[in-house]
């Protein structure tokens, strides 16, 4: 009986020809099945209203990673559960610095590095704020590391995913454009503020203003002086904008933007619908700049 | 004939006069014409010049998008604590964290009997305050292939002296093939569910049955071990280990010269001779997620080992586990866990001249079941009953082979990450304490300082 299972396996695995990728967050999914394709089986340990910071260390998820050749993480110390589950998983190929893992953050130029680590500051990342792929620019980074695992991997595929992996990257170029057009005549001049410090990659390729966040500190939840100073900052520089991911809660949001008369945009951080990544963005990008 | 030519001038004039104003009006329509087509024209001009400036700005930005092969200039270094030492370049060193736990309460029983009413050594067994221990954890790669993972505890004890122990010291293989893992070192024997780390409770004292079958500081010695992931559908994980049966962390088995683990059986010093004088442990963990939103652990272990009452004598320990957990996949912080271990050991214990006893076989069982519910990211509260009782032997049952029932209530608080508040209540009922019902209260601190570790499951 067990021998038979493990050949099913091992057979399904095969007779598919799929590379079978576990990735982190939904985000990092989207991205290697717009490169695979149909040449590649993705799962994302995350779901999409999940706190990147917080999972599980499930032994069902290690079971996942047993089974992985490649193994997506968003690097920048913002997983401390991967760790355990890479080591409950025993599957060499996927551990950091073998060919079967991609650290997402690769390339990526990190803001938001502390000058100092201390928890006086809250729940600070020291090698700086790993909440990148909000900057659409920074996916073809991403995308770009994911394509040269997968061809390690499946080399036999390579002028597929090649070819993938330029069509995202024109459907991201006029993206952008659409993005940096409609947001031109408005740069320096959205102020807003937000629940975490999520936002400082789109913030500046966008050219929003961040003038606060409702948690006075990373991971520290917000007092009631805080809130009233916050509300007292926004009245006093005209600030009507605060935007929340999903993932945060909005009791105390809802009071904030009751007394400040600002917008609240709910955002998705986090592919969660078919049409994927950028009309995530698109959709952020409209909320805060709707109508034209 | 001069009217008539008067008449002709003046109806003459007139008409050229309305075709001037006609052609004056088409005039100035034309204009306006002009006018609005070079207004748009300017318009499309400009937005041409602003949409080849973000053309422009975007190719900067993407670069050659169709050369793929181009490689990232700057690699973030690795999620472990590091130290920057130059551009682009970081020193790994070790992981380190320090956890204190400092409890203070009251209880209903006396000092001398909270000694075995909380038989864990870093659960608070006094009045007034306890340092229940202040842990120093280490990880750290030692190369491409092994990891090395160390835990120095320090607590005060009941008597206010400094301990210091060695918990954890070990290496760990990660590159063997087959899902295979080797260790070797000093570690807690993988054995049931729960965590021997107090940190990682939700209650401030260790459950009964565990302080019996393995003592106040948990099973824990040199050794090694050998575990194995099956490549099932679900999380399917096999271990063996082998270690060492004497010393204080062993006290089912050989334990030390002089104690007495059942009633009326001495302990002997008995050396290691062979294989079978060492203790060794199989266990199978089975983890299933029949939905998203629901974790159903199986398991069972199984101990066998010398121990101390004799030359030939042995101990068995058979222990299942059941654990559910509930918890939506999104950041809310509720969660409900169930978790139930029953365990069950067999000690075969030899004749004690000394005590007037024959060699006899001693049967303890127990069980605790506990629920936790998180309310929300900064709080849970949980309910926990146990039970533990032994046979009666030859000799009078001792405090830690009679009934026991403890039924305990916890309410957790975390400000942040790196801090908690918890409020206990236990509720005693023990038959070396009569009919009486013991009531304690337990209020501990809880903190972290150092590398942020994983959420346990």
């Amino acid at each position: 009986m067990f021998k038979y299972i493990i050949l099913l396996l091992v057979c399904s695995s095969f007779l598919c020809g799929q590379v079978s990728i576990i990735t982190s967050t939904p985000n990092q999914a989207f991205l290697v099945k717009e490169i695979g394709k149909d040449k590649v089986k993705v799962e994302s340990l995350l779901k999409p209203r999940e706190d990147m910071h917080f999972l599980d260390v499930n032994p069902v998820f290690m079971n996942k990673l047993y089974f992985a050749d490649i193994f997506v993480e968003t690097g920048l110390g913002a997983e401390p559960w991967v760790l355990p589950l890479l080591q409950g998983a025993k599957n060499r190929k996927i551990l950091r610095q073998n060919i079967g893992n991609v650290n997402a953050a690769r390339g990526i130029a990190p803001l938001g590095i502390p000058s100092s680590i201390s928890r006086d500051l809250g729940d600070v990342h020291p090698q700086g704020n790993p909440h990148y792929l909000l900057d659409p620019v920074n996916s073809k980074i991403v995308a770009g590391n994911i394509y040269k695992t997968l061809i390690r991997i499946a080399p036999q595929h390579t002028n597929f995913f090649k070819q993938n992996l330029i069509s995202y990257n024109k459907k991201l170029r006029s993206s952008l454009i659409k993005w940096l057009k409609k947001v031109k005549p408005h740069k320096g001049k959205i102020k807003f503020v937000s629940y975490h410090e999520l936002w400082p990659y789109f913030s500046r390729r966008f050219g929003l203003v961040q003038i606060g966040t409702i948690e006075p500190k990373p991971g520290i939840q917000p007092s009631s002086r805080h809130i009233q100073n916050l509300i007292a900052q926004m009245k006093a520089q005209n600030c009507r904008l605060i935007i929340v991911a999903k993932i945060y809660p909005l009791n105390q949001v809802r009071y904030i933007a009751e007394k400040t008369g600002a917008k609240i945009i709910h955002a998705s951080i986090e592919v969660e619908k078919k049409d994927g990544y950028l009309a995530m963005i698109d959709e952020l990008i409209n909320g805060i700049i709707p109508g034209e | 004939m001069k009217y008539i030519v008067l008449i002709a001038f003046v109806v003459s004039f007139v008409v050229a006069q309305e075709n001037v104003e006609q052609q004056m009006k088409e005039m100035l329509k034309r204009i306006e014409k002009l006018e609005q087509d070079n207004k748009e024209l300017k318009t499309q001009v400009r937005h041409q010049e602003i949409k080849d400036d973000i053309e422009d700005e975007v190719d900067d930005l993407l670069g050659d998008i169709e050369n793929v092969e181009s490689t990232p200039t700057r690699q973030p270094g690795d999620p472990l604590f590091s130290f920057q030492i130059g551009q682009g370049t970081s020193l790994q060193l070790v992981d380190l964290s320090f956890i204190g736990l400092l409890s203070v309460g009251s209880s209903t029983a006396d000092e001398d009997e909270l000694l075995f009413l909380q038989g864990g050594a870093h659960d608070p067994r006094r009045r007034g305050f306890t340092l229940q221990q202040f842990e120093i954890h280490g990880e750290a790669a030692i190369d491409p292939y092994v990891r090395a993972f160390f835990t120095y505890v320090m607590l005060i004890d009941e008597e206010g002296e400094t301990v210091l122990e060695l918990e954890e010291a070990y290496f760990v293989t990660q590159m063997l093939p087959y899902g295979l893992q080797f260790k070797a070192g000093q570690f807690f024997t993988e054995f049931g569910k729960l965590t021997p780390h107090p940190h990682d409770w939700a209650f401030v004292d260790q459950p009964v049955i565990y302080s019996r079958f393995f003592g106040g500081d948990g099973l824990r010695n040199p050794g090694a071990s050998l575990s194995w992931n099956a490549p099932l559908p679900w999380y399917s994980e096999v271990i063996v280990s082998a270690q060492n049966a004497f010393g204080e962390t062993a006290t089912s088995f050989l334990f030390e010269e002089g104690e007495q683990v059942v009633d009326g059986h001495d302990l002997v010093e008995r050396d290691v001779e062979s294989l079978k004088d060492l203790i060794y442990m199989l266990s199978w963990k089975n983890v299933f997620m029949p939905s998203e939103i629901l974790t159903l652990e199986l398991g069972y272990s199984f101990l066998i080992g010398p121990n101390g009452t004799g030359d030939d004598t042995t101990t068995i320990i058979h222990g299942l586990q059941f654990y559910a957990k509930w918890k939506p996949r999104d950041n809310k912080g509720r969660y409900v866990t169930w978790h139930t271990e029953f365990l069950l050991r067999n000690y075969e214990a030899d004749a004690d001249p000394n005590n007037a006893n024959d060699n006899e076989v001693l049967n303890d069982w127990g069980f605790f079941t506990q629920v936790i519910v998180g309310l929300n990211r900064f709080w849970n509260v949980a309910g926990r009953y146990e039970y533990a009782v032994g046979d009666k032997g030859e000799a009078d049952r001792t405090e830690f082979r009679d009934e026991r029932h403890r039924l305990s209530a916890s309410a957790t608080y975390y400000p942040s990450e790196f801090f908690s508040i918890r409020l206990q209540y236990n509720l005693d009922k023990a038959q070396f304490l009569g009919d009486s019902f013991e009531h304690s209260v337990w209020l501990q601190f809880g903190f972290l300082v150092g590398t942020h570790g994983a959420h346990k499951y």
